[in-house]
């Protein structure tokens, strides 16, 4: 009994020692990607450099094509210029390239990043984030991670991360193995700007402006805790979270022209949604931007953008115009439209019933 | 524009007898503004259709001689009115749901929304990335 005690007791100890001096590999590993896309995040906006961009979409068949020049001082101001736009129709025999203008909005490599480093706990609580290898791209070291959802083990996105400036210089977006979304890398890069400038090359390009500044020109007002509770007092729905783990970041009344919507933003660390709700029905379809398709794959009629970056889905229902824009995989994005109103089908049986309602309340001396 | 003309044609007859959904309704308004091509195609539904109204009301065929009674004795004269009874209800009912089904069409929108997509990615970015992006297209939607 007391040889058996002894020989518990300095087991435990052993394995404390053993604890104490040998990490786990998980917890080695969690520091490692932590601090990767921290240094990504910082470097994105904070280190200088001049590069071009390539941005794949991929929606259904079709794939489109934009390249961006890239132009960062290092204190925090980036500008972006096209350079070229255009579409890739695949086709039976083969693929085709015809010129394409979308106007589509295409945040940078990794800006988005810089808002989820401070979400990192979030992105561990919904994905396995894994150092999967070293690489090589455009001729520099670099480290390539993978995420993957926790709940069915699909793969979300794979990163490359420079080595030596922390830059992202490749992100791939998938839903699932087999199925990449978009892709956006960096086919030339240099970390020297002050050379280029120097060789008489333009410093800034002749289109570009955050959107931060024209965002001033518009009524914004924070809604807090107490201003929530008040507005769904007020007929406003205002989910507190949304299905896939899209938790609560923040929500704005805006003032955009004659019309009042409110922003809801919903996070998980990585990808980020917005929900505007406008009250009233009636879409002006003159006013949708270009390229706006009627779809019913959410099991509804709802406006959609294909291949557009980030996503819109826009459906009326229940007196309000709701629209979702956000880069979250379709799965997710079809779960949230799911959970919010969305127009019953109106089926023959119910027009009949809602018909003989109208025509008792014209014809009966009650109503 | 074929493809445009394509998603729309076939809501044609469905425009011109005023049965479509507001959404489709406007759909097609849209594209009936721009499109020479299917205007014109709608205006030969129209024609078509008020031909079709201006022919003269067919004439029913002769009644058939009416059977003598039938096995349980019923005379031919009451059956009729039975029959005619049936067929009055039945085309009184057919009628109510007629009348129900075109009541209760969606009610027309009034008002037009112009919700402000551009605007709202613009919105959204500044909130999911904090801002670098840049095109025409940002530029032109903000007043």
């Amino acid at each position: 009994m007391t040889l058996g005690r002894r020989t518990g007791g300095l087991l435990t100890v052993v394995g404390m020692i053993v604890a104490l001096t040998v990490p786990p590999a998980t917890a080695d590993t969690d520091q490692q990607w932590r601090t990767l896309l921290g240094r990504a995040a910082h470097a994105a906006e904070n280190r200088a450099y001049i590069g071009e961009s390539i941005w794949v979409v991929h929606d259904g068949g079709e794939a489109s094509v934009s390249t961006f020049l890239v132009q960062s001082s290092g204190s925090g101001e980036i500008s972006v210029a096209d350079r070229t736009r255009y579409a890739v129709r695949l086709g039976d025999d083969g693929s085709a390239l015809a010129d394409h203008e979308r106007g589509w909005f295409l945040p940078l490599p990794a800006a988005d990043l810089s808002k989820s480093s401070k979400g990192l706990d979030r992105i561990a609580e919904k994905y396995d984030v894994e150092i999967t290898g070293a690489e090589r791209l455009l001729h520099r070291p670099c480290t390539r991670l993978e995420l993957r959802r926790r709940s069915d083990g699909r793969l979300a996105e794979r990163l490359w991360v420079d080595d030596a400036s922390g830059l992202l210089l490749r992100r791939e977006t998938y839903a699932g193995e087999e199925q990449l979304l978009r892709m956006v890398a960096y086919n030339k890069l240099d970390l020297d700007p002050a050379a280029l400038t120097r060789s008489g090359q333009p410093t800034r390009p002749s289109r570009g402006q955050r959107t931060s500044q024209v965002r001033r020109e518009q009524a914004v007002t924070e809604v807090d805790e107490t201003g929530r509770t008040a507005l769904r007092e007020a007929g406003w729905l205002v989910p507190d979270a949304m299905p896939a783990q899209y938790q609560w970041e923040g929500a704005f009344a805006l003032s955009a022209g004659d019309t009042q919507p409110l922003q809801t933003v919903y996070s998980d660390g990585l990808y980020t949604v917005s929900l505007f709700e406008h009250h009233g029905v009636g879409l002006d379809l003159e006013a949708l931007p270009e390229g706006a398709e009627l779809s019913d794959r959410l099991g509804f009629a709802a406006w959609t953008w294909p291949g557009a970056v980030p996503q819109r889905l826009v459906w009326e229902a229940e007196g309000t115009t709701w629209s979702l824009v956000g880069d979250a995989p379709p799965d997710e994005l079809a779960a949230m439209a799911a959970q919010l109103p969305h127009p019953s089908s109106d089926g023959v049986l119910a027009r009949i019933l809602r018909g003989l309602g109208r025509l008792w309340s014209w014809v009966s001396p009650w109503s | 524009m074929r493809d445009a003309c394509a998603a729309t044609e076939h809501l044609h007859s469905a425009w011109v007898d005023g049965e479509l959904r507001t959404i489709e309704r406007a759909r097609v308004a849209a594209h009936l503004q721009r499109c020479a091509r299917c205007r014109a195609a709608v205006h030969q539904l129209r024609v078509t259709q008020a031909m079709l109204r201006s022919l003269p009301a067919r004439r029913m065929p002769s009644p058939v001689p009416a059977p003598p009674a039938d096995a349980m004795g019923r005379p031919a004269r009451t059956r009729r009115v039975l029959a005619r009874s049936a067929a009055g209800i039945g085309a009184g009912l057919v009628m109510l749901m007629a009348a129900a089904f075109a009541a209760g069409s969606p009610q027309p929108q009034d008002r037009q929304v112009a919700v402000p997509v551009d605007i709202y990615v613009a919105d959204h970015l500044v909130r999911a990335v904090g801002g670098p992006v840049s095109t025409p297209a940002l530029l032109q939607a903000r007043p």
